[in-house]
């Protein structure tokens, strides 16, 4: 995990540094013409003559100290903006994550359940959909159903009040939830039915065990493994389509903070948002290879 | 009479049987058997002749503004409507066809092309050029791939050709990480290891043994690697990050129809069904792909 930290931030500096353009000039464009003399004055302020080592392990030494910068939009802290917004971005895709479980679950394991009926063929077509549709469309049309001819949910932004607030997640969670749904229910399914062929289910079968009993104690405690491979294993995709989607209903996540800050070429904003994306990832694999461990004492074991 | 000795001759159908078939046959007869990969197929055909005949068959130049005819709701003369500039929303539907194909085809063989020679190589020959090619493929995909991509095009500037650019050179780990698996399996295998003791150049095994042997499944990748590439492609053309007006593509044309929901919702509902029609499509080969090509799951 490490290392992987360490490429990542490096991967991130290496992005710093392919900015086309001087930085200080970016940082001084809606200021005054300067003259040579005082941007070279301020780029020795700032380090930006040092070597670039020099300027690697400072920016390393900076980034544990929690300092990113300075926005040249808001003129305030990176970190601080990032770590304002950051709440969002995260109740949104916590959310987004249980639908995917609630739904997906009951689906596929239904389907699984009854292989080769018409509920089957249903909860395939239906995944399938659900990974081919674009989510943000997906959004556009909710948005289009829901807010405009329905009126019964609010289509941009973020409610104050703690129902406001609830009512305006709903719309962006389920849109995001498309993105992991079709995946997950396909997954959901197949692990099932490999659990359903092992030999401990068979015997659990002919020592005369309900079929409850051996499909939901026996059998779905194995199959949710390969589940939550899948669903930490996609956290990453969940966060590109939170991005997008954020931008859609003017959620106001690090996803949108990001691409607001494109537009306007506040650069450290854009490269520090993608590095919290990052290290939001390697948290979340880092949390599940741990909870393996919990829930699988076979892994434990090894 | 020696036509009669023709006739006598065993039947030819019980020779036909016997004979065990080849693997491309066999995968070549399910993948026709299944309905709907001849559907996507279809399907795709009649987008990728739109896409290639776009002049001939569009009825209004999709650049053509006409301000005394903007925001008309859908009629016989405009199937689907014109926009905010008075072009016709259709044609602009046909056109969008060019651009998303081309994207998903052009990052998709790039990728497969980077990828697939990364992962021969990682898994191969092992060692110090495995190891910092897998460092790199395990700090990209630390990175959310959408973010990454949406990272390189806010560096080098938002255009169509940096949009690819981004997309494939995120896309390519993947198949770098599913290519060196397999190799490493491959490698221990005892023909291949009997090809080594014969003398074969590491060349040979590669194109003769291990090449045929990962193509099923990264052709399977590479399918459903253009349905993603299309479906990122728009979402990055709708956030202003791809194709730049006045281009006419699916994901700027919904960015576009935003401001028009309440009155022309047709414009917001058009491009996204065009889009989940030629992902579905792909993903219907995809699927019968995978079914054809993957010994596990033949009965």
């Amino acid at each position: 995990m490490i290392p992987l930290v360490f490429g990542v931030t490096t991967a991130t500096f290496a992005l710093i540094h392919l900015i086309p353009g001087d930085p200080v000039e970016l940082m001084m464009s809606n200021a005054r013409q300067l003259t040579q003399e005082e941007i070279h004055r301020i780029r020795d302020k700032l380090g930006l003559n040092d070597p670039l080592p020099v300027q690697y392990v400072r920016y390393l030494t900076n980034l544990l100290k929690g300092d990113m910068g300075i926005s040249v939009r808001s003129r305030s802290d990176v970190s601080y903006e990032i770590m304002q917004r950051l709440p969002d971005t995260i109740i949104l895709t916590v959310t987004s994550i249980c639908l995917v479980l609630v739904l997906a679950l009951p689906i596929g394991i239904v389907s699984a359940l009854k292989r080769g009926t018409w509920i089957d063929t249903a909860a395939m077509t239906f995944a399938l959909f659900g990974v081919s549709i674009p989510a943000f469309w997906f959004g556009i049309m909710l948005m289009l159903i829901f807010g405009l001819y329905l009126d019964w949910l609010p289509t941009v932004g973020q409610g104050k009040t703690p129902i406001e607030f609830a009512r305006s997640l709903i719309l962006p969670s389920v849109t995001l939830s498309l993105i992991l749904l079709g995946l997950v229910t396909r997954v959901a399914r197949s692990s099932m039915l490999e659990v359903l062929s092992l030999d401990y289910v068979r015997t659990a079968r002919a020592k005369g065990l309900g079929a409850k009993w051996v499909n939901f104690r026996h059998a779905l405690p194995n199959a949710l493994i390969p589940i939550l491979t899948i669903v930490s294993g996609q956290f990453a995709a969940l966060l590109g389509g939170a991005v997008v989607i954020e931008k859609v209903f003017g959620w106001p996540g690090i996803g949108r903070l990001a691409v607001d800050a494109i537009f306007a070429r506040d650069y450290l904003v854009v490269t520090n948002t993608v590095l919290v994306f990052a290290l939001m990832v390697i948290v979340v694999n880092l949390a599940t290879d741990i909870l393996y461990t919990y829930i699988d004492p076979r892994i434990r074991f090894q | 009479m020696a036509e009669n000795i023709f006739e006598l001759t065993p039947d030819v159908d019980i020779a036909e049987e016997i004979r065990p078939k080849s693997f491309s046959l066999i995968a070549f007869q399910q993948f026709i058997r299944n309905g709907r990969a001849l559907l996507g197929m279809a399907v795709l055909l009649v987008l990728v002749l739109a896409a290639i005949f776009a002049d001939q068959i569009s009825p209004y130049d999709p650049y053509k503004t006409n301000y005394a005819n903007v925001k008309q709701p859908p009629s016989g003369e405009h199937f689907i409507g014109t926009d905010e500039l008075g072009r016709d929303s259709f044609s602009r539907l046909i056109y969008g066809a060019r651009v998303s194909l081309m994207i998903g085809v052009l990052v998709s063989a790039f990728s497969t092309t980077v990828g697939v020679a990364l992962g021969v190589v990682a898994g191969f020959f092992g060692g110090t050029v495995d190891m910092v090619i897998m460092r790199l493929v395990d700090i990209i995909m630390s990175f959310p791939l959408l973010v990454l991509a949406i990272a390189l095009v806010a560096v080098f500037g938002p255009s169509l050709n940096n949009l690819m650019a981004a997309l494939g050179f995120v896309y390519w780990v993947v198949f770098t990480r599913l290519v060196r698996g397999m190799v490493l399996s491959l490698r221990e295998t005892e023909y291949i290891v009997g090809a080594k003791a014969i003398g074969a150049t590491d060349f040979a095994i590669i194109f003769n043994h291990i090449l045929p042997n990962v193509f099923p499944v990264v052709v399977v990748l590479a399918s459903f690697s253009v349905a993603e590439a299309i479906l990122a492609a728009a979402a990055l053309s709708y956030l202003g990050l791809g194709a730049q007006p006045p281009t006419a593509e699916w994901g700027s044309m919904l960015s576009n129809a935003k401001e028009l929901m309440r009155i022309l919702p047709v414009m917001s509902i058009a491009p996204g069904v065009a889009i989940m029609i030629t992902v579905l499509s792909i993903n219907f080969i995809g699927d019968a792909l995978r079914d054809a090509l993957d010994p596990t799951l033949r009965n």
